[in-house]
């Protein structure tokens, strides 16, 4: 039977036995398998950078406007000391908070001084208010009016950050993108100005 | 928009209509009747006249309630009605299409009282014609058109609209689809990019763009909720969104868009004029 089994043309065309065809299956279906995972792991981890990149990006936007505040504020100080230069104190903690929130880089160190500039400037409104003349020039308006226009870009810049940290900080922790993630992609602190002014909750008195 | 139609259609639809229209309806039967022998014709004419003049004047109803709609909002708006009208096809959405259209058509200084450059809202739509010569479906949008001369030498074309999704939005025709193709830009908010397709004329200058898309503008476009879309080319500014609104309380809404995208606007021609003028 074995005899006749390899003379016979038919039984050849009929192909290899059953075990080695079932086997070849597996391997095309483990190759296919490994090239989508392959796939899927490269574009997981691109999207990564992509979002990584946005957070960057709006970091930047943020330090533009950070910086731009910055450069306002000798201005400031040199208009308030022309009508107010028994302010010694309120002047110096504000140009000591400018050169503290110029020299931190970090988020983290960014968002306490910048707190702290934002608290100081306060300061100089309060000053403000005690100099009629002060208040009148067309110099400090003019510089309050761009400080709040700056103060309101930081806001919007800092939401932009935030969001652009929720979206990434999502990406890189949810199952299974965690399992791409793995070291090479932490998970970013949002930027929160922790000045006791922002968080007071005003009161509300009822007479 | 069409709150006082049925009143109109009431008012339209008068003893004496109905009585006309049934008398030419029976007139029409017994001619029938006559001819065809059958006398189920007379009821059929008078239904089928009465059921005509109903028809005729439920549309001429919503017309007049339309108009009625937009001649009482203009005024609140700062604006005068003008019922039909055209609009320079300057813009790409503008010159969109191969036939367009506009209807209440609304004109006036865009900041009301305090003057500002004249504005044009309108219902528009624009149809295309294909390969095949078959007319496609008229695309609607509510547009505020008005020219900013000064925005002429620093916006050389800016396009901002709603990303469309699936290939829905577009799947009619792409009206930025033209060559040069304008560039796409990335801006830094991860949720305006979800939303809008920013893209602009190749020799735009970047730093005027980022100046206009200031942190303040993209979180406001972001957040708005009407997603007004705008195209600023060659000192025209047109501010669109899909759909011919007819809601009031949304089109004061877009009305408010559209001042505020021009005030971004002459904003950043003024801080960008000096630098102008110095290339220039």
């Amino acid at each position: 039977m074995a005899d006749f089994a390899r003379k016979s043309p038919a039984l050849k065309a009929i192909g290899p036995p059953p075990e080695v065809d079932r086997m070849t299956t597996a391997l095309y279906a483990t190759a296919v398998a490994l090239f989508l995972f392959a796939v899927w792991f490269v574009a997981t981890s691109n999207s990564f950078v992509r979002a990584r990149n946005k957070v960057d990006e709006a970091w930047s936007g943020v330090d533009v406007q950070l910086k731009r505040r910055h450069d306002l504020v000798p201005n400031l100080v040199e208009t308030v000391k022309g009508y107010a230069q028994h302010e010694r104190e309120t002047l110096t903690a504000v140009t000591e908070a400018r050169a503290e929130a110029v020299a931190a880089s970090d988020p983290d160190h960014v968002a306490h001084a910048e707190a702290k500039l934002t608290s100081a400037l306060g300061g100089i409104r309060a000053v403000a208010e005690q100099y009629p003349e002060l208040r009148a020039s067309e110099s400090f308006q003019q510089l309050e009016a761009q400080l709040a226009g700056l103060e309101n870009e930081i806001q919007a810049a800092r939401r932009i950050y935030n969001a652009n940290v929720q979206a990434y900080n999502t990406r890189i922790q949810i199952f299974p993108n965690s399992l791409v993630a793995g070291r090479n992609f932490e998970a970013r602190g949002f930027f929160e100005l922790d000045s006791p002014a922002e968080r007071a909750v005003p009161a509300v008195a009822f007479s | 928009m069409h709150a006082t139609r049925w009143a109109h259609f009431r008012r339209r639809m008068s003893a004496r209509t109905v009585v006309y229209a049934t008398l030419a309806g029976a007139g029409l039967g017994v001619a029938a009747v006559g001819a065809y022998g059958n006398a189920l014709y007379l009821p059929g004419g008078v239904a089928l006249v009465l059921a005509a003049t109903a028809i005729y004047h439920w549309t001429q109803a919503g017309g007049e309630s339309e108009r009625e709609f937009f001649a009482s909002l203009a005024p609140r708006l700062g604006l005068a009605y003008l019922v039909s009208g055209g609009l320079p096809p300057i813009t790409p959405l503008l010159s969109a299409g191969n036939s367009r259209r506009c209807t209440n058509v609304m004109e006036g200084p865009l900041f009301g009282a305090l003057g500002g450059p004249l504005c044009t809202l309108a219902h528009y739509e624009f149809r295309t014609v294909n390969e095949d010569g078959r007319q496609m479906p008229a695309v609607p949008f509510t547009v505020c058109a008005m020219e900013i001369d000064a925005a002429l030498p620093v916006f050389h074309g800016v396009y901002l609209r709603r990303r469309p999704g699936f290939g829905l939005g577009l799947a009619v025709h792409d009206w930025l689809d033209r060559a040069p193709r304008p560039e796409p830009v990335d801006l830094e908010s991860t949720d305006f990019e979800e939303l809008y397709e920013l893209l602009v004329a190749r020799d735009q200058d970047r730093l005027v763009l980022h100046q206009l898309f200031s942190p303040s503008f993209i979180v406001w476009l972001s957040e708005h909720p009407l997603r007004p879309g705008f195209e600023c080319k060659a000192g025209m500014l047109t501010v669109f969104i899909p759909e011919h609104e007819g809601n009031a309380d949304h089109l004061t809404l877009f009305h408010e868009a559209a001042r505020e995208i021009a005030r971004r606007v002459i904003a950043a021609v003024v801080s960008a004029r000096p630098a102008v003028t110095q290339a220039g």
